[in-house]
C-alpha cells in the first residue's frame, strides 16, 4: 500500500506540470517559456515518470541498473 | 513583468487567500467587467517544476473559494493593464467558461504498463522488437480506453484525451466532474481499473479545470492577425 501512496503523490505532481504546462487559458496567445525551460521541465517530468514505473515495477523485474 | 495564475469572478478574488505566490511574491488582484484576474509582480524568472508547483497552489487556494480559470503556466505579460485589456476583448468567452466550470473539478487519469519489457533500451538496434512494442502499448491503450475510460465519460459533464502522452504512460484523460460527485466517481475508477490487470491505472484530482477552460484559439489568432477564420 506504501508503494501506491508514493505513486500515486508521484503521478500527482506530473498531472500538475502536464496540466499547468499543456493547458489552461492562454492570454493574448502569448506563452513565452523558452524552449530550453520547456525541455526542461519535461526532462524532470519523465525522471518522475520513470520513478514511478520503477516503483510500479517492484516485485516484479528488475528494471533500473544504474 | 507580471505572472498570471488565473481568472475569476471579482467576489472569488476577495480577499485574496494568505499565501504567497511565485518565489515568495505578493498576490495581487486586479478586475474588469466583472471579471478579475490574480496575478504578481516580478523580475524575469526561468521555468521550472517548482514554480509550476507554487502556480498550482495558488490556484487551489482560489478555487476553494469559487470557479477559477486557470491560467497556462508560462503567460508572461509585461504589465496588469495587459490582464485588464484581455478581460475586456474576451468578456463574454470568459464568462461563458466560468459558467462552464462552476461546481465542477478536474479529475485526471493516467494509465502505465505494468510489465516494462527488456526489450526497452535496445530499441534502436532492433526495430523488429521497437515495432512490436507499438503495437502492444497500442492495444493496451485501446483496451484501457474502452473498458476505463469510456465508461467513466459517463459519470463526467465533459472529458478530453490528451492527445501527447508523457512516456511510460500510454493514456491520459481529464473529466470535468461535479464537485460532489468526486468520491463516487473514484470508487467507480478504481473498479474499472481493477479490471484491467496489464495496467496500473492513477486517478487524480480534484485539480482546477485546465482541460476545460480553452477559449475559441481560431477567433483568438484570427483577432489578433486580422486573418478571417
Amino acid at each position: 500500500m506504501s508503494t501506491d501512496v508514493v505513486a500515486d503523490r508521484e503521478v500527482a505532481l506530473v498531472e500538475v506540470l502536464d496540466r499547468a504546462l499543456g493547458a489552461g487559458v492562454v492570454v493574448s496567445g502569448e506563452v513565452t517559456l523558452s524552449l530550453a525551460d520547456v525541455d526542461l521541465v519535461h526532462l524532470s517530468l519523465r525522471l518522475l515518470v520513470a520513478s514511478v514505473d520503477t516503483l510500479i515495477g517492484e516485485g516484479g523485474q528488475t528494471t533500473d541498473t544504474r | 513583468m507580471i505572472h498570471a495564475y488565473l481568472i475569476c469572478e471579482p467576489a472569488t478574488a476577495a480577499p485574496l487567500p494568505k499565501r504567497r505566490g511565485l518565489r515568495g511574491a505578493k498576490l495581487r488582484a486586479t478586475t474588469a467587467e466583472g471579471l478579475a484576474a490574480v496575478y504578481s509582480n516580478h523580475r524575469s524568472f526561468a521555468a521550472s517544476p517548482e514554480l509550476v508547483l507554487a502556480h498550482e497552489r495558488v490556484i487551489e487556494a482560489v478555487m476553494e473559494r469559487g470557479p477559477v480559470l486557470p491560467l497556462r503556466f508560462g503567460t508572461r505579460l509585461e504589465h496588469e493593464r495587459d490582464l485588464v485589456a484581455f478581460m475586456g476583448a474576451r468578456r463574454a468567452e470568459l464568462l461563458a467558461a466560468i459558467d462552464r466550470v462552476r461546481g465542477r473539478v478536474e479529475m485526471g487519469l493516467r494509465v502505465i504498463p505494468r510489465v516494462r519489457r527488456g526489450g526497452q533500451r535496445d530499441e534502436t538496434s532492433s526495430g523488429r522488437a521497437y515495432l512490436l512494442e507499438r503495437v502492444e502499448k497500442h492495444r493496451l491503450s485501446e483496451r484501457a480506453k474502452r473498458e476505463v475510460h469510456l465508461p467513466l465519460t459517463r459519470l463526467a459533464t465533459a472529458d478530453v484525451v490528451a492527445t501527447r502522452v508523457t512516456p511510460p504512460a500510454i493514456l491520459a484523460a481529464s473529466y470535468l466532474v461535479p464537485a460532489d460527485r468526486v468520491e463516487s466517481f473514484r470508487t467507480a475508477a478504481g473498479r474499472l481499473a481493477a479490471g484491467v490487470a496489464e495496467v496500473q491505472s492513477f486517478v487524480t484530482g480534484p485539480w482546477p479545470p485546465y482541460s476545460f477552460v480553452a477559449l475559441d484559439e481560431t477567433s483568438a489568432a484570427s483577432a489578433a492577425s486580422g486573418h478571417p477564420g
